[in-house]
């Protein structure tokens, strides 16, 4: 894989961000501001929103560092002898982003898996609701 | 239960700061009905300070060991309907107590926490605390509380249900963090927990290495001994598994990569262009901490600041490690409670 593929998919990545994550936050503020379970429209869950920053933190971060240093190697031009097209060490940094993130997919997947197998769950009367609120909170689960 | 919030205080040799704690309280808009400070045995006059400055003072017969155990020493005297947990570092907006206990409304809830900012930010660690505060308490809280699992109602400003409360048996010490063990047990037993933004908090943050160092290794090793006890629960309770799933990945993998594998390869290959790494991240996290700055009115300090969040990020990257090795790896619990300011 070389660098314009890496860079690709950066670029994908930053998009994703640009276009979901940051008005995920804004909706977020938007809403919070209305009473809690009144309208609230769907939002992406959190590990989707998590996976999302993540690959747009390390993909983004990483392509906006590499733009800025090929900028500064056309006006730099000794800059370029740093960084050549098939930089390893760029390879190293988008492998590195790119395993992060398979890492971070694969708890939250062993997480799920282990919730069916090894939850341990406490009897909800715990919480000394009354029983119209443990069935409020039941229905809002 | 009477109406009305009491407030408790743990204190250990804090003269020096528990007057403006106290003073802070007194200045609400809503005021506390009681305000007790525990002087866990200080040794620096905390005990006649707190008195002359108006609350209510109680000492131990000797010193209990922990922030929890100090509380848990207060608990039986509270009579009011709510419980407020402050530090005797921490100061209050003078709204932060009506804004909080809007949240406390919900019969569902049990406990709300609040905005912190450190009230200094001077030197490279308080700089750094600045920051990281900026970035969780305008992000990642605000997130957490969207779906209904806020991972911590942080210690050092928060109230409680009283009733809630003593049904848990109050705080318990035997994890170095106290607050995340209590706000994780609310979740287990089927209550709520609310992060209000706009009630905001100012606790002194450690301003050197040698306090920062405390306080960092009480809250690895913390994290780290709530998911080990606790773990099975957690799987239990959807949306906290992942928020917590999450910030283990982040000890574990986010940490080595910064402390071990980053510099092993720039080491290795002989190749510091790898260092921007370091920062490769920077352009998005300064999204909403340039946000949260921007409303607060402190775009320049936060700009000034973002350095020192990169040198406490790495600190506490590896204070994170130490603490999984030493809890989990070789079996060297840390138990004894050191302040951190």
């Amino acid at each position: 894989m070389g660098i314009p593929v890496i860079t690709a998919i950066s670029v994908i990545f930053y998009i994703l961000m640009a276009l979901v994550v940051l008005p995920a936050q804004w909706a977020l503020q938007v809403v919070r501001r209305q009473p809690r379970g009144a309208g609230r429209p769907p939002v992406y869950p959190l590990p989707v929103l998590g996976f999302l920053m993540l690959t747009g933190i390390l993909g983004g971060g990483w392509f906006i560092v590499r733009l800025a240093v090929l900028r500064l190697a056309e006006v730099l031009p000794n800059i370029r002898n740093l960084l050549p097209d098939d930089s390893p060490e760029f390879m190293l940094l988008g492998i590195g982003a790119a395993g992060m993130t398979g890492t971070l997919i694969l708890v939250l997947v062993v997480v799920e898996v282990l919730s069916l197998f090894c939850a341990e769950r406490e009897p909800i009367r715990a919480s000394g609701l009354d029983d119209q609120s443990i069935q409020q909170k039941l229905s809002a689960d | 239960m009477s109406p009305g919030i009491t407030v408790l205080i743990p204190a250990y040799n804090e003269a020096e700061s528990i007057s403006d704690t106290v003073n802070s309280l007194l200045k609400q808009t809503v005021r506390p009905t009681v305000i007790i400070v525990i002087d866990d045995c200080s040794t620096d006059g905390t005990f006649e300070v707190a008195e002359s400055a108006g609350a209510t003072v109680v000492r131990p017969p000797k010193n209990t060991g922990s922030k929890a155990g100090a509380q848990n020493f207060a608990l039986p005297l509270v009579e009011t309907r709510w419980t407020m947990a402050i530090d005797a570092d921490t100061i209050l907006a003078p709204d932060a107590i009506e804004k909080l206990m809007v949240a406390l409304d919900d019969e569902a809830v049990a406990a709300a926490s609040g905005f912190v900012v450190p009230r200094y930010v001077r030197t490279v660690w308080e700089r750094g605390r600045y920051v990281e505060y900026l970035f969780a308490f305008s992000f990642l809280k605000p997130v957490q509380d969207f779906f209904g699992k806020p991972l911590i109602a942080s210690g050092c400003f928060s109230a409680y249900r009283t009733d809630a409360l003593k049904a848990l048996g109050g705080w318990s010490n035997r994890t170095m963090t106290e607050d995340i063990d209590l706000t994780w047990r609310f979740y287990f037993a089927g209550w709520q927990v609310r992060f209000v933004p706009n009630a905001v908090s100012y606790p002194i943050e450690p301003h050197d290495f040698k306090f920062m160092r405390k306080q960092l290794r009480r809250w690895s090793h913390g994290f780290v001994q709530n998911v080990r006890i606790h773990w099975r629960r957690v799987l239990a309770v959807p949306t906290l598994r992942m928020i917590v799933a999450v910030a283990a990945w982040d000890a574990i993998v986010a940490s080595l990569a910064l402390v071990v594998f980053l510099p092993l390869m720039i080491f290795l290959l002989s190749t510091p262009i790898l260092m921007v790494a370091y920062v490769a991240d920077l352009p998005v996290i300064l999204a909403p901490i340039l946000l949260g700055a921007v409303r607060r009115g402190e775009t320049t300090r936060a700009i000034a600041s973002i350095p020192s969040f990169l040198v406490l990020r790495a600190v506490n990257a590896f204070f994170l490690l130490e603490a999984i090795w030493s809890e989990l790896i070789v079996n060297r619990p840390l138990r004894l409670y050191e302040k951190g300011h």
